[in-house]
C-alpha cells in the first residue's frame, strides 16, 4: 500500500444515504479528505484534497476529474502520513523532473492555487500546505465560524 | 470534566432519561440495560448534558445489530450555536462491517471525511471518536484507524449519532480528552528559521 494525494470533485447530495463525498471515495475504502463546509452545510469548494492508500491507483488515474497533486512523483515506500510528510519536506521542486513538475505546474493553474513565490527550492510540502490553505480560504467555518 | 460512563444499567427509560437530552431526530430508550431505537428514520443525536471542554472524546459498542451500522458515538454535538437541524461528528462502520466511516454532518447535510478498512467489525468492538482542535479520529478498540482536519464544528457534547430503528447500544463513554502533558522546565524546543 502506498499514498498519493489527489485533488478531486466531490460527489453526493448531502443525505444521509447520499452523502457529500469526494469522487476517490467511489474507487477506493481508504480515503482521508480535507473537506471544509459552508455554514450551510453543502462542501465549500468545487473540490477536496484526498489522500487514497491503495496498491493500484489505475481506477483514479484513468478519471479526468480527479487530478494526482503530484503526478506521480510520490515513490511507493510512502506509505503513512509520517512518510509523506518527511517526503514531501525532504523533496524541492527542483528535485522534480522537468515532465512532472510541468503536469503538478498545470494542476496548480487548473484549480487557482497560488504558485507565485513556489520555486525551485521550494520543498513538496509547502505546495502541499498550499493547495490546503487555498481550500481553507473558502471555508467559512475556519477560526470555527468567526467572520473574518 | 472526568470521563462519564453510562453502562445503562438501571430501569427501563421511555425515552432515556436526562441528563440525556435529544438534540434532534427521534426517540431512544432504554430496555434491558440497553438502549434501543425502536421507530423512526431520522437522523438523531442525542448528548450527554454536562460541562465539556471542546477537546473531547465518545465511546460506544454495538450491542445487537443495528442496520447497515448506521449509528455510532459522536462529539461536538449540539450546544451554542450549532443548528437545530442536526450538527456533529460520529464514527460508524460501514454497511459491510469492513471499514470505518468518518462523517460530520453540519446544518442537516451529510458530508464523509475519511474511510478505512479495519477488517471485520464485530458486535461489541468499541468505536471512539475524539476531537481535539480541528483534529477528529477514529478509533476501534484502542487503535486509531483515520485522522482528518476539519473545522466545521467547535464545539458541544458527546453523545450518539442514530439513523436506523434497529439494534441496541451499550456501555456509551464520553468526556474531555486529556491535556497533552506539559513540557518540562528547561526544554528548549528546536528552533528552524523562516523559510528552512
Amino acid at each position: 500500500m502506498s499514498l498519493r494525494v489527489y485533488i478531486c470533485p466531490w460527489i453526493g447530495n448531502g443525505t444521509r444515504s447520499n452523502a457529500y463525498r469526494s469522487k476517490a471515495d467511489s474507487y477506493y475504502p481508504n480515503v482521508r479528505n480535507y473537506f471544509p463546509s459552508l455554514l450551510n452545510g453543502p462542501p465549500a469548494s468545487p473540490w477536496v484534497l484526498s489522500v487514497v492508500n491503495s496498491n493500484d491507483f489505475s481506477a483514479i488515474d484513468a478519471d479526468p476529474t480527479c487530478d494526482d497533486l503530484f503526478a506521480g512523483d510520490l515513490p511507493a515506500s510512502v506509505n503513512t502520513m509520517n512518510d509523506i510528510v518527511s517526503f514531501l519536506r525532504a523533496r524541492t521542486v527542483a528535485d522534480v523532473p522537468l515532465a512532472r513538475r510541468n503536469a503538478i505546474t498545470a494542476v496548480l493553474d487548473k484549480y487557482n492555487v497560488i504558485r507565485t513565490d513556489i520555486v525551485g527550492s521550494t520543498p513538496l510540502w509547502k505546495v502541499t500546505q498550499r493547495v490546503i490553505s487555498t481550500l481553507m480560504e473558502r471555508d467559512d467555518n475556519f477560526g470555527f465560524g468567526i467572520p473574518l | 470534566m472526568p470521563a462519564i460512563n453510562d453502562p445503562f444499567n438501571r430501569s427501563n427509560e421511555f425515552p432515556l432519561l436526562p441528563p440525556w437530552l435529544l438534540w434532534v431526530g427521534d426517540a431512544v430508550d432504554l430496555v434491558a440495560n440497553e438502549i434501543v431505537k425502536s421507530t423512526g428514520t431520522a437522523d438523531t443525536f442525542w448528548y450527554y448534558n454536562d460541562t465539556f471542554s471542546a477537546d473531547q472524546y465518545a465511546q460506544a459498542i454495538e450491542a445487537s445489530a443495528v442496520t447497515n451500522h448506521d449509528w455510532g458515538p459522536s462529539v461536538r454535538v449540539g450546544g451554542a450555536g450549532h443548528s437545530n437541524i442536526g450538527e456533529g461528528y460520529w464514527l460508524s462502520s460501514n454497511a459491510a462491517g469492513t471499514g470505518a466511516i468518518l462523517n460530520k454532518e453540519v446544518n442537516g447535510s451529510f458530508t464523509q471525511l475519511a474511510s478505512n478498512s479495519w477488517g471485520t467489525y464485530a458486535l461489541g468492538d468499541t468505536l471512539r471518536i475524539e476531537a481535539q482542535g480541528t483534529t477528529i479520529r477514529a478509533l476501534r478498540n484502542g487503535t486509531q484507524y483515520s485522522t482528518v482536519t476539519d473545522a466545521s464544528l467547535s464545539g458541544g457534547f458527546p453523545g450518539l449519532f442514530w439513523f436506523e430503528p434497529s439494534g441496541s447500544v451499550d456501555n456509551w463513554e464520553g468526556g474531555d480528552l486529556v491535556a497533552a502533558p506539559a513540557v518540562a522546565r528547561g526544554f528548549s524546543p528546536r528552533r528552524m528559521p523562516l523559510g528552512a
